[in-house]
């Protein structure tokens, strides 16, 4: 029962994406990485990941933002999940309940690091249940 | 950090904004309450004078006097009634016209009360001294120098017979001596001088030392500014670093923790619960300078009862292993306009409080009364409680009740601070009710803005 989805990390902290690595390749996903919106979207584009997991805060402020919106727009990854990770919750102004903001912020989940690794899990395979 | 100790140089500005336009026309109208209050009085000395003591006093020419003044005040109230400050130089104008006519007035009165019998001269002293506080310097000595001439002229006049006089006494010709005259005048000139120099002496002091206080709580403000910079600074920095230690050791912790051995996951369970207290810390301080940086809070219309809601969801979630009840008793849909970043960090604050400081499937109420121009939230737990002598110390920086650190063991103490800087900023009140062992309540008062 080998798991071959894949999942796309976009982060600059090259530690906390090789922590995400470890627990995600734990559970059988595949993992790729990007350290910059811009990369991640190219990777995205190119290799169909089956979920993204998104930081908020990169090189500057909304970069994540951005990147999530890129990704809606582009008919070949809008219908990719995205999970979006937040350092800190107040930094952006945005409001971080989506079920608020649902055309704000096209994002399927908003999580504040650090999130417990099994409770990553359980929210990733909402999204991709274990194929047979 | 920047520049804190040197004095910047709009201090000019700083000093010269004192004798604003604004700050004159605020003059104008204290001198009119003033005069308001001098002419009762010098028509309770005409009344007296006259009724009492037999003056001989010529009540008809007073009585014109006194309301001549009357009108001139009622003139100056109304003109100066909620007006806006007009030209420096103008407000300067109205006040000085205001000065002189009041000494020409006071000639008057002390010519139509006896001049050199009565000591009504002493009031010459009483409007040096408003000038000095109205005006500075030279404009102190150009109004002692008027009242010095005015009263000359009236007592020379007399003195000479080009100017009728008035007796109120019955035995005053010693009064009219040359000399007594001589006296009279030099020691005049001599006092009205000296107060003059002395009051504008003492006012000008006063001006520069609220002027230097005005300039240094500016100074503190930025300095606090800058203080609230450098925390938001650094727990920016510290947070990311925390965060990526905090995952590896859940991840390690999470996945491994069969293969570790005892003490190596002793250890890193440590470990963890001490990165989780630095980064609760932090993100205390992050939530404390919120607000204070460039992007400034939104204040919007917030759904009140939803955010309520969305709180006591994500608390569920968070103490599922406490299994606490929630009960809310809110109105549906209720809105204010508010920051609705403050409001959620006040609730969920208090909230989690209540449920950190009770046993497992506690009891935890949160009551929304909503008044016609306040709205109440009282939040009731029945946890350990707080005893009576903490009670002052609860909503200081940093501070945790003996009680709270023997059940939590880990706590930043700057919840409640929290709390307590956000409903200041949001205009309200915090009243705490606690019994040690029974349970605290917590009772919150917020404006409410439509």
């Amino acid at each position: 029962m080998k798991n071959t989805q894949t999942i796309l990390i976009i982060d600059d902290d090259i530690d906390l994406v090789e922590i995400l690595r470890v627990n995600l390749e734990h559970n059988q996903f595949n993992v790729l990485d990007a350290q910059s919106g811009e990369h991640g979207i190219k990777i995205a584009n190119e290799l169909s990941p089956d979920l993204i997991i998104l930081d908020v805060m990169m090189g500057n402020l909304d970069e994540g933002f951005h990147t999530a919106y890129a990704l809606r727009q582009n008919p070949s990854t809008q219908f990719i999940p995205i999970v979006m990770l937040t350092a800190i919750s107040q930094e952006t102004g945005y409001s971080f309940r989506p079920e608020k903001d649902e055309a704000f912020l096209p994002v399927d989940e908003f999580l504040e690091k650090p999130v417990n690794p099994e409770k990553l899990v359980d929210i990733i395979r909402k999204y991709l249940p274990v194929s047979a | 950090m920047r520049n804190i100790v040197s004095p910047p140089p709009e201090r000019r500005n700083i000093l010269s904004s004192y004798t604003s336009p604004e700050t004159l026309r605020d003059r104008s109208n204290w001198y009119i309450k003033l005069r308001w209050i001098a002419i009762l009085i010098a028509g309770i000395f005409v009344f007296s004078g006259s009724h009492i003591l037999n003056l001989h006093l010529h009540l008809t020419y007073l009585t014109w006097t006194l309301g001549l003044l009357l009108i001139f005040n009622i003139g100056y109230f109304l003109t100066n009634k909620k007006r806006r400050a007009l030209d420096r130089i103008v407000e300067l104008g109205i006040l000085k016209f205001q000065m002189v006519m009041d000494l020409f007035f006071l000639t008057i009165l002390m010519h139509l009360t006896g001049g050199v019998e009565n000591p009504f001269s002493f009031f010459y002293f009483i409007h040096v001294v408003i000038s000095s506080i109205i005006f500075k310097g030279k404009e102190v000595y150009q109004i002692a120098f008027l009242a010095i001439i005015l009263f000359s002229l009236e007592v020379l006049g007399v003195q000479f017979g080009l100017l009728n006089h008035f007796h109120i006494l019955s035995s005053s010709e010693h009064l009219h001596d040359p000399v007594y005259i001589y006296m009279a005048l030099s020691v005049f000139c001599f006092v009205i001088l000296f107060t003059a120099f002395l009051a504008s002496n003492v006012t000008s002091r006063y001006r520069v030392i609220r002027d230097e206080l005005i300039h240094k709580q500016k100074q503190l403000i930025v300095a606090d500014q800058a203080k609230l910079d450098f925390f938001r600074y650094v727990a920016h920095e510290m947070k990311s670093p925390i965060v990526t230690i905090q995952s590896a050791l859940d991840t390690v912790l999470s996945l491994y923790k069969e293969s570790l051995n005892e003490k190596a996951d002793d250890l890193l369970s440590r470990s963890r619960d001490r990165s989780q207290q630095v980064l609760d810390t932090v993100k205390d301080i992050v939530d404390m300078t919120q607000g204070t940086d460039e992007k400034p809070l939104q204040f919007a219309p917030c759904n009140v009862s939803l955010l309520i809601q969305n709180i006591r969801e994500s608390l569920l979630d968070e103490y599922a292993i406490k299994q606490p009840n929630i009960d809310l008793r809110i109105p549906d849909d209720f809105e204010m306009k508010t920051y609705p970043e403050l409001l959620d960090k006040i609730i969920s604050n208090l909230l989690s409080n209540a449920i950190r400081y009770s046993d497992d499937n506690c009891q935890v109420i949160l009551e929304l009364i909503k008044n016609s121009h306040e709205m109440e939230l009282i939040i009731v737990d029945f946890g350990i409680g707080i005893s009576e002598n903490e009670i002052p110390m609860i909503f200081d920086d940093f501070y945790r009740t003996a009680k709270a650190r023997e059940k939590e063991k880990i706590g930043t103490g700057l919840g409640l601070a929290i709390v307590k800087r956000f409903i200041d900023k949001l205009g309200g009140s915090i009243f705490v009710n606690s019994t040690l062992n029974e349970g605290t309540t917590f009772t919150v008062k917020l404006p409410i803005h439509e």
